[in-house]
């Protein structure tokens, strides 16, 4: 019942993302040309020299583009099929899945693309990128998502959000550049130029507003697909967080590579992209935006009153969609209000200057995720006591009463790991870190099965493994584990 | 989400969170109409230089030329193509020894 359901919102949602990107095309297609022998679709507009690699930004490759429509084409006969047939069961589930595959598949071509492209870049970004999605694991303190969820949320934000971006966005310039600059004066060629920043900056809202909900569609859809668990604001703030890493992965390469190329004539350089995208504004961007989302469905999640819920998620989305426009365009403000008073291109300005005028605008958001953080800790926290103390009231051995003080509090963890290491050398600390690692993931796993323990009787057996595997490491080594009781 | 019923939490256990996001909301409300005024406002814009004005006594252009110039045309008879036969007695091979200088050096 929970997959089915799954299966429908994933299929709703897919419908949309389609439904919203024809309209895009057909909008695209209606709208007003502007140069002489303009292509039906702006996306196939080409510019020569090395300006070409510019509109990678917002490009779909043409083969891409037709890929995309085969695959809605095929979708759809998938659907008419099903449809018609009405299949049950596991076949349901395959064609399903199949259909979703088909028809965002061609999507991931966009981002898949940018990484081929620029290898060593994308390479590049590797280590600060694997660095950030492990301090997210690590975040979450108790009953921490699993590395393949936490992988397919990066992969979504990665292959889709950021493809989706483009996809819509790419259309949704040509055709604000066709309504909006149509009227060029022969007298006043600067209204061109004024015609043009109008244009640019309706497209990053345009590019925030269809960023953000797919963000929240992913979230949705992965809380969705483990919704027999126990879902909480800091798993939507993790899942969030997670996709907008994946975004801003392949964002960074195409950012990083742009400037790399033409840093002579946008003043900025490679180095600079790759310091304030993969170093000091890594948490920045889309991580926070996509936290505040996943929290804002992870909180709608547990809230009871329907209208509730929709209105907690979507505060959360508009408050991404808000931050995302503002982070944008305000800090080119700061940037043209500081013009004059810094050096430009200097150490201070690329140390400090710059990198502080492009997170200031974010910065309400950034205290706002760390304080919701600081919030999951505390309701993880008080969760992680409650689950231990009745593992251990069970009697079944595998935590007992005196651990369960060690085991509730991260510190004195970490100070019995730290003092065993002292003692009694690095294996026995080791071997202590395993159980208390087992341990943890048994109370996690009681504390996801208060969810609903009947409908999933599989997880009943993983917590028979998870109890055996306790009693197996305490029987491995009891002697040098007695620094816990 | 109905299915997740025993995992409801009571709402009392959630505002902190629904405030952090209420505050949230809140803010990007005002930072996106700030945004909204600076772009629509023009502050953002670059600064380009301007385009020289018209001079007293010149009229402004009425619109640009939809046309090109014409071009004159060629005159006709022009020589297409070289010449196919060579004069009778026209010398057909380079000389193959050059001329020795004065002085008899060689």
């Amino acid at each position: 019942m929970t997959g089915d359901l799954a299966r429908e919102r994933a299929q709703l949602i897919m419908r949309v993302i389609i439904a919203g990107y024809l309209v895009e095309v057909l909008l695209n297609l209606m709208r007003p040309h502007v140069l002489p022998n303009e292509p039906a679709l702006s996306i196939f507009q080409t510019l020569p020299g090395p300006a070409g690699s510019f509109t990678r930004l917002l490009s779909t490759p043409r083969a891409v583009f037709w890929c995309m429509i085969a695959g809605i084409a095929i979708g759809v006969m998938i659907q008419a099929y099903v449809a018609i047939t009405r299949p049950q069961g596991r076949r349901a589930a395959v064609l399903t899945w199949a259909m979703l595959a088909v028809l965002l598949g061609p999507f991931t071509l966009i981002s898949l693309v940018v990484i081929a492209l620029y290898p060593l870049v994308a390479l590049a970004c590797v280590p600060s990128t694997a660095f950030a999605l492990w301090l997210l694991r690590i975040s979450q303190r108790f009953a921490r998502l699993a590395w393949p969820v936490l992988l397919a949320a990066f992969a979504w934000g990665a292959l889709l959000v950021f493809s989706l971006g483009r996809a819509y966005s790419g259309l949704g310039f040509g055709t604000l550049y066709g309504y909006t600059t149509g009227k060029i004066s022969a007298t006043d060629l600067s209204s061109f130029g004024t015609s043009m920043w109008r244009v640019l900056g309706l497209l990053i809202v345009h590019l925030s507003v269809v960023n953000e909900l797919a963000v929240a569609a992913g979230v949705l859809l992965l809380l969705l697909l483990f919704r027999h668990r126990r879902i909480d604001t800091a798993k939507g703030l993790v899942l969030g967080a997670a996709i907008g890493l994946g975004y801003n992965f392949v964002e960074s390469v195409i950012f990083i590579q742009i400037y790399g190329s033409l840093g002579s004539f946008l003043g900025a350089t490679g180095g600079f992209e790759y310091w304030i995208r993969q170093s000091i504004g890594l948490f920045a961007g889309q991580v926070t935006f996509g936290a505040l989302i996943g929290a804002g469905i992870g909180t709608a999640f547990q809230t009871r009153q329907r209208e509730r819920r929709r209105l907690i998620a979507g505060a959360a989305i508009m408050t991404a969609i808000g931050g995302a426009v503002a982070a944008e365009i305000l800090s080119g403000w700061l940037s043209h209000l500081v013009q004059g008073h810094v050096t430009s291109g200097g150490a201070l300005d690329t140390l400090v200057v710059s990198p502080l005028l492009w997170l200031l605008p974010q910065a309400p958001f950034i205290v706002l995720a760390a304080l919701l953080l600081a919030a999951c800790w505390r309701a993880r926290g008080a969760a992680a006591r409650a689950a231990i103390s009745a593992e251990a009231g069970d009697g079944g051995g595998a935590i007992t009463w005196p651990e369960v003080p060690y085991l509730a509090d991260p510190r004195l963890r970490l100070w019995t790991v730290a003092g065993t290491w002292h003692r009694h050398g690095r294996s026995a600390a080791l071997a202590l870190h395993r159980l208390q690692s087992a341990q943890l993931d048994l109370a996690s796993w009681r504390w996801q099965q208060t969810t609903d323990p009947e409908q999933d009787p599989a997880a009943h057996e993983e917590g028979d493994v998870l109890r055996a595997k306790v009693i197996r490491l305490k029987t491995a080594a009891p002697t040098r584990l007695a620094v816990t009781s | 989400m109905e299915m997740n019923r025993l995992a409801l939490a009571d709402d009392e256990e959630l505002r902190p969170q629904i405030r952090i996001l209420g505050t949230g909301a809140v803010i990007s409300v005002v930072l996106f109409a700030v945004s909204l005024g600076v772009m629509l406002g023009g502050f953002n814009d670059p600064k380009t230089p301007q385009l020289p004005g018209l001079s007293p006594g010149q009229t402004q252009i009425p619109g640009l030329p939809t046309t090109y110039p014409s071009i004159p045309a060629f005159p006709a008879g022009l020589p297409t193509q070289f010449p196919t036969s060579l004069p009778t007695g026209f010398p057909a091979q380079l000389p193959t020894a050059l001329p020795s200088l004065p002085g008899g050096n060689s």
